[in-house]
């Protein structure tokens, strides 16, 4: 069942997973581009833009209709980023052809219609409808605007920017307010075409059918193409001193989102060493901030590690009430130290271990965990969960120690109730 | 052992063993799958706050069954979470309106990890300092969900349409009505629902019928028949409240609306979940009218859409999102049903949705996660596993029309609105 990779053509990586345990078969088609702020906001917009119908099914209804009756296959469109690259998508997912109750073949139709969303939108004088323009700027700028709404994402959100102000990673992956409202149909439609012109492309197939077909389909609807590369990731050393911020909101519970940087990043040799550092401090129901911080201290309900090995960044989330932040933040700085200093023993270093390594095993039985996995790699790795399994099976105690001083604390967001209800 | 074995739509098997012990055990392999998933649950949720034991009539605390869950991981000598570090698993538990379940994932020693959960869920400890800890845990816990948008507005939603169901009570309890949370109580609840006779275990993956029969013969312990009251106060077919508000920080309003499904007994058919699966593909589906025309007005964004809800004695039909005016989309909503109610649904239409239900039911087996909830689920709602499957392809329009016509009268409808402050 091992993937394959293949460059079809400049800039195309092709990914095909052979899998034929699953009802369904799914085909991303994933485009690269730098996260920028000028250009975040117009990529937000387009893939949900695209998804709208084809030159063949012009409507929203006509052309969801058409995948009600092809049994409940999603095209969807939707943009996302990892790392400072923002990733436009594609993707159809389909019954395999054994299920379709009238015997109809179901992979040519689908990638037909997939492709035709990307590379046919019903234009008018060379342009996206302005209504169906306007309708996705709405979408999008409501989007942008709900992110107050969950208050622990909104809290990790500001915590991000407050670490990484100034670089691509603070851009959200729905751009500003403001480049979203400035956009036309004739810009949108001059993205598109410069997306598809240069943007490398990953094409991903999980599924049993003929996947030569599903490649030579994208491969010649690209055509001849100039690539652009991708800028590497900005690694930034961690302010002087720990910035920090609080907002006031009118909520019961108080967010608290501890920010750090580290330089083992994918290609670093501590990289993997970092993995088990997060799992002992805050990646399991058994690590040092589940059983300091909320088992004997009871002092939140959740209190986690997060990384993200693409930057180089780490956060911890936790939510709390107001007399307990400044607890909870020595009681979390001090599990830190302790893993710096390598106080774990050598059972919650196997636990943590064993702990990562079933993690992985599983990932590939699940269709969008192994699309995840080989999709947050970017386009020219295809690192295996069995290679990372033995690259964790071979970290040693001192490695953990080591990757885990790589961590160091930057700044701390909180968000705390209004002055009105305190007093209430 | 009696056992009995379902054929399901991809030719895989389901055995369902009846063990001496009481327990009902529904083992589902799948062939090329090295993980496993375990859900052990029992007919014991939110709503279970009055019962009969012993012959006395028990009343207890809102939010003691949630309670029950966190606490149930801790045993005299050591805590579950402990045990599966040993094992690699990953595990969690849930409580909702009317279950609460333990469950595991994990690659390897499936068999270590399924002993750790018979084993851990049949062996209560409360003391009074241990419950006692709990309550700062929960407190955050049911504090996050005062901050959640998306949960009060649902929440607020049920509470307003059932006058006398106890599904109108917030699953977690209040930080008051936990205070009163008491090891006896606990106790008293634990030897009421915790009965095995009441319990399910479903399993899915990397496993064998003859596996799990090895470590269920090992580990469970006989348990008596049990009787238990299950019945609930006779729900009204009108709504308490046709319209609730609260006012919380958010962007824009998010709203549901909910239509109380009456229900004959504890459960709906096979066939009236699936007309109501339907019928809300039909309104909210991206395929239909009504949401094209939403959207042109700009009433409606990505967040529409609609579920079907039901558990114990209670069923709805819920259709929420994120507006500028809920109650105009309310009124958008009332109009196409009572036009649907009129003349019936469109023959071809039906046709294109059952096709999209019957896909959509498919992707069910897809997820060892998903595939035990299902039958699980299944299980507590008395129907076989999975077979829905074949319900949905023999599902007639005359069955959506019945459920459309009789089930969603204005009478049983309540809209639930969160705002922002300056909207309010």
């Amino acid at each position: 069942m091992d993937p394959l990779v293949q460059m079809p053509a400049n800039g195309v990586s092709f990914l095909h997973i052979p899998d034929d345990r699953f009802t369904t078969a799914r085909i991303t088609v994933s485009l690269y581009l730098p996260l920028r702020e000028e250009t975040a906001g117009l990529y937000a917009v387009l893939p949900y833009l695209l998804r709208r119908g084809t030159r063949s099914f012009p409507t929203m209804t006509a052309f969801n209709r058409e995948l009600d009756r092809l049994y409940a296959t999603s095209i969807s469109g939707f943009v996302s980023s990892t790392g400072e690259t923002q990733i436009v998508n594609i993707t159809a997912g389909f019954l395999n052809d054994r299920y379709a109750l009238g015997g109809e073949p179901m992979a040519a139709q689908c990638v037909k219609l997939l492709l035709d969303v990307l590379f046919d939108p019903p234009l008018e004088n060379g342009v996206f409808r302005e209504a169906d323009v306007q309708q996705e700027i709405r979408c999008t700028l409501e989007s942008i605007a709900a992110e107050i709404n969950d208050k622990r994402s909104y809290a990790v959100q500001r915590c991000k920017r407050l670490l990484c102000a100034g670089e691509p990673y603070a851009v959200s992956k729905y751009g500003t307010k403001e480049r979203v409202e400035a956009l036309t149909p004739a810009a949108l439609v001059e993205g598109w075409k410069a997306l598809l012109a240069t943007a490398p492309v990953r094409v991903t197939y999980q599924g049993s059918g003929d996947a030569d077909a599903v490649r030579d389909a994208v491969v010649s609807r690209l055509g001849e193409r100039e690539v652009a590369s991708l800028p590497p990731v900005v690694i930034a050393p961690v302010k002087e001193t720990i910035a920090r911020e609080n907002e006031t909101m009118d909520v019961n519970q108080c967010q608290l989102v501890i920010g750090m940087r580290t330089e083992a990043t994918m290609e670093h040799p501590l990289s993997d060493a970092l993995r088990l550092a997060n799992a002992i401090f805050g990646g399991t129901p058994h690590s040092f901030l589940f059983r300091h911080v909320r088992e004997e201290q009871s002092l939140c309900y959740y209190c986690v590690s997060r990384l993200d090995r693409q930057k180089g960044i780490m956060l911890v989330e936790s939510g709390v009430e107001k007399a307990s932040l400044e607890k909870a933040e020595r009681e979390i700085l001090l599990q830190l130290d302790r893993l710096k200093n390598g106080e774990f023993t050598d059972e919650e270093l196997e636990n943590a271990r064993l702990s990562i390594v079933d993690s992985l095993i599983s990932v590939e039985d699940s269709a969008s965990t192994t699309a995840q996995w080989y999709f947050s790699q970017g386009i020219d790795r295809a690192r295996t969960p069995q290679e990372v399994v033995a690259a964790v099976r071979a970290v040693t105690r001192e490695q953990v120690a080591a990757a885990a001083q790589t961590l160091l604390v930057d700044c701390v967001y909180t968000l705390t109730p209004d002055a009105k209800e305190e007093t209430a | 052992m009696k056992q009995q074995t379902f054929t399901l739509a991809t030719g895989e098997q389901v055995t369902r063993l009846f063990h001496p012990s009481g327990l009902t055990i529904l083992v589902y392999p799948k062939a090329g799958f090295r993980s496993s998933y375990a859900l052990f649950g029992t007919r014991y949720g939110s709503i279970d706050t009055t019962f009969v034991r012993d012959g006395r009539r028990i009343e207890v605390p809102e939010g003691i069954a949630h309670y029950l869950e966190h606490k149930l991981f801790e045993n005299e000598d050591c805590d579950a979470f402990d045990r599966y570090a040993k094992t690699g698993a990953s595990a969690n538990a849930f409580t909702s309106f009317d279950v609460t379940a333990y469950l595991f994932g994990c690659s390897d020693n499936f068999e270590d990890s399924l002993e750790i959960l018979l084993d851990f869920v049949q062996k209560p400890y409360f003391t009074e300092q241990t419950v006692q800890k709990e309550q700062g845990i929960i407190g955050q816990e049911i504090r996050m969900g005062e901050d959640s948008p998306d949960r009060r507005v649902l929440f607020n939603l049920i509470r307003a349409m059932y006058q006398k169901h106890p599904v109108r009570v917030d699953i977690a309890g209040t930080v008051e009505s936990i205070a009163q949370i008491t090891p006896e109580l606990l106790y008293d609840c634990y030897y009421t629902f915790y009965n095995l006779h009441n319990m399910v275990l479903a399993v899915c993956g990397n496993v064998t019928v003859e596996g799990v029969q090895k470590v269920a013969d090992r580990v469970l312990i006989d348990a008596k028949p049990l009787s238990l009251d299950m019945a609930f106060p006779e729900e009204p077919r009108a709504v308490g409240q046709a319209y609730v508000e609260q006012v919380m920080p958010v962007a824009a309003p998010l709203f549901y609306i909910g239509y109380k499904c009456p229900v004959e007994g504890l459960f709906l058919t096979d066939a009236q979940m699936l007309a109501c699966e339907l019928i809300l593909d039909l309104l909210t589906g991206h395929g239909s009218a009504l949401y094209a025309s939403l959207m042109d007005k700009g009433l409606i964004n990505d967040s529409f859409g609609g579920e079907f809800f039901e558990g114990r004695g209670f069923a709805m039909l819920l259709f929420g999102g994120e507006s500028r005016d809920p109650k105009a989309v309310q009124a958008a909503l009332t109009a196409e049903i009572a036009r649907l109610q009129r003349d019936g649904i469109d023959e071809a239409r039906f046709e294109e949705l059952r096709a999209s239900l019957y896909g959509r039911l498919l992707r069910r087996f897809n997820n060892i996660e998903n595939a035990a909830s299902t039958m699980m689920d299944d299980h507590f709602h008395d129907r076989d596993p999975f077979g829905f499957v074949e319900t949905a392809k023999t599902l007639t329009k005359a069955d959506v029309d019945a459920v459309l016509r009789e089930w969603l009268c204005e009478e049983a409808a309540a809209l639930s609105v969160v705002r922002g402050k300056e909207e309010a």
